[in-house]
């Protein structure tokens, strides 16, 4: 049984911690770094920052939240949205963060996983994918879940590790924010078929989401919003459960 | 005390650095050799490409000064990429040459007992079993440790006395972490470890 990482999801609109449902309708919840040096306290894993409005304007504010996270919470940040060069990339690794994820201009160019990969290192690089279902099989979808891209999740993922991603962050669009489950299908596909490690995103209500999606899936970590920023449930609560269910993840 | 993070345009630096800071010391990033040879300590970091770290240290003209510094008896730490810089070759991309200062060389973990499903890079926190006792481990329990990896390349090293610990991913044992003389190396990265990758930095740098 693999070890499995508890990531907490953090969706940014220019200072603030937003929520939405569906990966649209935003709330605003508070200071991100408050929120995340809460989760660090209380034991989670990794930190996925997403900027979520992602336009040049924000840039400052996103790698001040970057820095002051970095200074005092010592577990990998993962940072993406917005990102769409190499210099992109760089100034929000130099502000601290150890991963990036990119999505929209992954889609309209993926050579940019290559040369995002061969500078920074395969491990940095995370390509989020997001994906809607669509009949028998699941479209990718960028900007935030509005914007259809036409390529088949299965065949972009496979892409995207080719190009030289070294995770997959997979986002259930319809579940996103609903409290009602991950998409297991989705996720079981799409591990099924990647040798590259995939987060699983979206959907977490209940602790039994949390073991069924890593029961029913090859998934290698979990990200998780609304269930944490909302106080449904606390980590030492998904930990204690996990430890008390088999499942291999770091505890105190 | 002045500790030096060699700058080859790899890595982190600046988490390593924040790191450093929180527990109480100050650090300097350079690739300055005249300055890193002055220095009490230094820490070669790393996330990237066995060829493409070699071609930066070259580029920086890096790879001589390293090897002075560790015949002066100050500690020297590798992380991640940084630890497997220390062996004598890699074969990731093309077979390249290493610092050569710890006997061993760097190649694709394998999926020794043929565990289904088995993904690389290898991420996430494990439990690291320690070998020998050494001051690297003060405070750090020895039962129940978790720190972070990430990484799709394994050191193994010639001599297994040189191994302090080891991790062991989806049924394979992989290299955690080595020691030889005035040389340390560490798969996982302790900046992103938690409070316990920090008291690993705390003893390295007391050390």
């Amino acid at each position: 049984m693999r070890n499995i990482r508890l990531i907490s999801r953090l969706d940014i609109k220019s200072k603030n911690l937003i929520k939405g449902i569906r990966l649209e309708g935003l709330r605003v919840l508070g200071k991100p770094y408050d929120f995340a040096k809460n989760y660090f306290d209380n034991g989670i894993d990794e930190i996925i920052y997403m900027d979520s409005v992602a336009s040049l304007y924000n840039r400052n504010t996103l790698t001040d939240i970057i820095e002051e996270t970095s200074k005092n919470i010592f577990i990998p940040i993962t940072v993406g949205g917005g990102i769409r060069s190499i210099d992109d990339a760089y100034s929000v690794l130099k502000s601290g963060a150890d991963k990036i994820a990119i999505n929209t201009a992954a889609v309209r160019n993926p050579k940019l996983i290559e040369d995002l990969s061969n500078r920074f290192g395969k491990s940095t690089i995370v390509v989020s994918i997001e994906a809607k279902k669509n009949v028998n099989s699941w479209e990718a979808y960028t900007d935030n879940g509005r914007e259809s891209t036409g390529l088949d999740v299965k065949k972009w993922a496979l892409q995207c590790e080719t190009a030289g991603a070294g995770e997959i962050l997979l986002t259930s669009v319809d579940q996103d924010g609903t409290g009602l489950g991950f998409d297991c299908e989705l996720v079981s596909e799409i591990t099924n078929i990647t040798k590259i490690p995939v987060i699983a995103s979206g959907g977490m209500g209940t602790l039994d989401d949390f073991k069924k999606i890593i029961s029913y899936s090859n998934c290698e970590a979990v990200a998780i919003g609304n269930v944490l920023h909302y106080k449904k449930i606390t980590i030492p609560e998904i930990k204690f459960f996990a430890t008390g269910n088999n499942i291999n993840i770091r505890s105190s | 005390m002045k500790i030096i993070i060699i700058n080859y345009k790899l890595g982190n630096l600046l988490s390593l650095q924040r790191a450093l800071k929180y527990i109480g010391f100050d650090s300097e990033i350079s690739n300055d050799s005249a300055k890193i040879l002055k220095a009490d300590k230094i820490i070669l970091p790393g996330v990237g490409s066995f060829p493409t770290a070699v071609s930066y240290l070259k580029e920086f003209e890096l790879i001589n000064t390293i090897k002075d510094f560790s015949k002066s008896g100050k500690y020297i730490l590798g992380i991640c990429l940084g630890m497997q810089l220390l062996a004598n070759y890699s074969n990731e991309f093309k077979l390249t040459e290493g610092l050569g200062l710890i006997d061993g060389k760097v190649e694709l973990i394998s999926n020794k007992t043929n565990y289904k499903n088995f993904k690389l890079p290898s991420i996430g926190w494990y439990n690291i079993k320690i070998f020998k006792k050494d001051k690297i481990f003060y405070n750090i329990d020895h039962n129940k440790n978790w720190f972070y990896f990430v990484h799709s390349y394994c050191f193994v090293p010639k001599a297994r006395s040189e191994i302090l610990a080891e991790y062991k991913y989806n049924g394979t044992d992989l290299v955690a972490a080595i020691k030889k003389n005035n040389i340390y190396g560490f798969q996982f990265h302790p900046e992103n470890s938690a409070m316990m990758g920090l008291e690993i930095l705390k003893n390295f740098c007391h050390a």
